[in-house]
């Protein structure tokens, strides 16, 4: 019979209601990226929202300008602010910048689906006291 | 330098700009620069600025986080000038739609920086 224990589906972090930080050092310097609400976010995408003429159709159309969405996320979400504005950063770093805000807003936040069965949080924890 | 020199200018050509985030956040379609008072007048030295845009985007013209760069252009070849408008100290600013004014800017030359490598090498 094997001994191994059965590999959990997803590494849940503690819980938690704030939003995700990450830590990181590039050419030198630490920086903190703080993860935006929903409503800073959408914000942010509202004001890189250009309204376009479609070349096919003519008609116009909200088009988000993803680089100046970007450009307005380093300036947000970054800490400290970086020593110079941010068109004038570096690109490899504006990457590495970039890579971490990605991850932070757009990769898939960890959740455990639970069974019909399953109380989750309300489910009575056993305690000494209550095992005695 | 036409300042002083000009009752009314105007043009067809003009821009905004956040340098700080290499952003284009408006293109104008028209634009027009008037005196204010005569050359007693406190306010001499001071324009209002009326521009019509063919792209605006509001949200980053109202952001005051972000330093914007007004730029209007009129001429050609040798008589090719821009002309930087400062609304930091303007008395009101008001943008509906895609028509702005901005009243009691300032104004300078303003050379990007191909004009001022052509007047380096001409040197």
């Amino acid at each position: 019979m094997s001994t191994a224990t059965k590999p959990k589906l997803v590494e849940l972090p503690p819980p938690s209601d704030e939003p995700a930080v990450v830590r990181a050092r590039i050419r030198g310097r630490v920086y903190t990226f703080t993860e935006l609400e929903i409503g800073e976010y959408d914000k942010l995408v509202v004001k890189a929202t250009k309204r376009e003429a479609d070349p096919e159709t003519g008609l116009e159309e909200d088009v988000i300008d993803n680089v100046l969405l970007m450009r307005l996320m380093i300036d947000k979400v970054v800490e400290p602010k970086p020593p110079q504005e941010v068109v004038h950063v570096g690109t490899r770093m504006y990457r590495a910048f970039s890579r971490i805000i990605n991850d932070l807003h757009y990769g898939d936040e960890a959740v455990e689906i639970l069974s019909d069965d399953d109380e989750g949080d309300d489910a009575p924890k056993e305690t000494p006291a209550g095992n005695a | 330098m036409p300042h002083g020199i000009f009752q009314i200018l105007s043009g067809p050509k003009g821009r905004v700009t956040i340098p700080a985030l290499g952003a284009h956040i408006g293109t104008m379609q028209q634009w027009e620069l008037r005196r204010r008072g005569g050359d007693d007048d406190p306010k001499s030295g001071s324009y209002d600025l009326r521009a019509v845009f063919s792209y605006i985007n509001p949200h980053l013209f109202h952001d005051a986080d972000y330093e914007k760069d007004v730029i209007v252009e009129f001429g050609r070849g040798r008589q090719h000038l821009q002309l930087r408008v400062h609304m930091v100290d303007a008395e009101e600013t008001v943008l509906r739609d895609r028509t702005l004014l901005v009243r009691g800017v300032q104004i300078s030359e303003y050379r990007d920086e191909a004009q001022v490598g052509r007047t380096a090498a001409s040197l």
